[in-house]
């Protein structure tokens, strides 16, 4: 297990109780059954933090079979540690710990190694959808199609710590002070390294941009 | 999203920005996801080899070094150690069981032999009665309405040999093969570990009980709050936050105990 889902670091994210509704994360009572892996309360906390869990697997090590292994990694766990689960708060910050620590692991081991030199979205160019507006000429949706491709691969270059905190805050939605619990860093050190990436990212991307 | 994260960008961030917020979300394979998602929710994940190999960290062997070790010897005696697999010791009764979240007729005995791999989530109906032996290691009986994932094979660096009960009734004898370390039993209000014994966790709703036939067996809400809990007791914990109590066994759960103890008895020989 990564970490203990009742650890000071998991608190304080989102620490209000959980609200019910569509849309929403899974209420406390959702959650309790979750613990006592009641099959409909684990479904759905399948359904509501799958795809989060592997978009960011998939941003974050750029391939397809990687984000699966890594995926699958992360439910393996969850369902290992679904009892100590705290069913009054958000599981989202605790799950998306989870995933950013094995993408990390994954990076650090050999084969993560060689995974990271090798990486392109190229290779799974059905993953992503890049959608061009509705009603878009031709030849802009073959520009957008191209801008995309190419933000993807230069987000998929940044640096691994710029990349994650890119892809927490822009495609999970998650917040400086969030992303912090995840990381570890303090939420200035946050701030600034997402800074730093989107300048970086300006620069890979001047002549797509211009 | 929080906008006052963002209330402080340039111009030149902010087009980066947007664009970054405009790209599409990301689709897995619908088969790779609706398989994941079959595993996760019986339980048969608990039993998948893990893709990902991770290297072992300093961090994990903390407080909890010595299940983790135990752990691994098992896995070693299990997966290396030409260990035996999991097989039905008996059925009792008549009714459906669900391993695997497959339906199986209780009396179809070679159906859950085959279904049967360490890890796989068991829910048994009331009025049926299944016990397993992982060769002359352990017995366990699963019985009267439970949902039961039996121990998986311990892999990578924090692994752990543990059996789960969301709720129902599981029998545990340990036999002369069991390798001398822990095995742990977790529910919804606690952990329980035992070094060679015999035990019935009881997990209903909003309290476990553990009673203890043979040996003694350590139970808390933790390994902060265990209790070691010894023969012809039981120790119950509440969910509700109400106070453990250790008291006698129930004369009928001993009954219970003492009737699989003596129709596994051939194990401790």
């Amino acid at each position: 297990m990564d970490r203990d889902p009742q650890s000071p670091r998991q608190e304080g994210v989102t620490g209000a109780s959980v609200p019910p509704g569509p849309g929403s994360p899974l209420t406390g009572a959702q959650l309790k059954r979750v613990k006592a892996r009641d099959p409909d309360a684990l479904a759905a906390l399948f359904d509501h933090y799958f795809g989060r869990i592997y978009g960011l697997a998939f941003r974050m090590t750029g391939d397809k079979a990687a984000a699966e292994d890594v995926t699958q990694e992360v439910f393996l766990k969850v369902h290992r540690a679904a009892h100590q689960l705290d069913a009054g708060r958000d599981p989202g910050p605790w799950l998306m710990t989870i995933t950013a620590n094995l993408c990390k692991e994954r990076w650090r081991s050999r084969s993560g190694r060689q995974e990271k030199q090798t990486f392109s979205l190229d290779a799974t160019p059905d993953a992503v959808a890049n959608v061009p507006a509705v009603g878009a000429d031709p030849e802009t949706e073959v520009l957008a199609g191209d801008r995309a491709r190419s933000l993807e691969q230069a987000i998929g270059r940044l640096p691994e710590a710029m990349r994650l905190v890119v892809v927490l805050h822009d495609m999970q939605g998650l917040t400086h002070e969030e992303i912090s619990e995840v990381t570890g860093d303090a939420p200035p050190a946050v701030r600034k390294r997402y800074s730093r990436a989107l300048m970086k990212l300006r620069e890979m991307l001047q002549d797509v941009l211009e | 999203m929080n906008e006052r994260d963002d209330m402080n960008l340039t111009p030149a961030e902010r087009q980066i920005q947007d664009a970054i917020r405009g790209l599409g979300d990301v689709r897995a394979d619908a088969d790779f996801q609706a398989r994941l998602r079959r595993e996760f929710v019986s339980g048969e994940i608990a039993a998948a080899e893990p893709a990902v190999q991770l290297p072992n960290k300093a961090a994990r062997w903390s407080w909890f070094a010595a299940p983790l070790l135990a752990a691994a010897a098992l896995a070693l005696f299990m997966l290396w150690g030409g260990g035996p697999d999991w097989s039905v010791r008996s059925v009792r009764g008549d009714g459906t069981i669900q391993v695997a979240g497959q339906p199986v007729a209780a009396g179809d005995t070679d159906r859950i032999a085959d279904l049967i791999v360490p890890g796989v989530r068991i829910v048994v109906p009331d009025g049926v009665e299944l016990e397993l032996a992982l060769g002359d290691v352990m017995v366990l009986g699963i019985i009267r309405d439970s949902d039961v994932t039996i121990p998986a094979e311990p892999v990578g660096g924090d692994a752990a040999l543990v059996a789960h009960v969301g709720h129902g009734e599981l029998l545990v004898k340990t036999g002369p093969s069991f390798p001398g370390e822990t095995l742990q039993l977790v529910t919804a209000e606690g952990l329980t570990e035992l070094v060679g014994t015999t035990i019935a966790i009881n997990k209903g709703d909003g309290f476990t009980c553990v009673c203890v036939l043979e040996g003694t067996a350590r139970i808390g809400k933790d390994r902060d709050h265990f209790d070691e809990v010894s023969a012809g007791s039981r120790k119950v914990m509440f969910a509700d936050g109400r106070e453990p109590m250790i008291v006698p066994i129930e004369p009928g759960h001993r009954r219970d105990l003492r009737e699989f103890e003596v129709r596994n008895q051939d194990l401790a020989r």
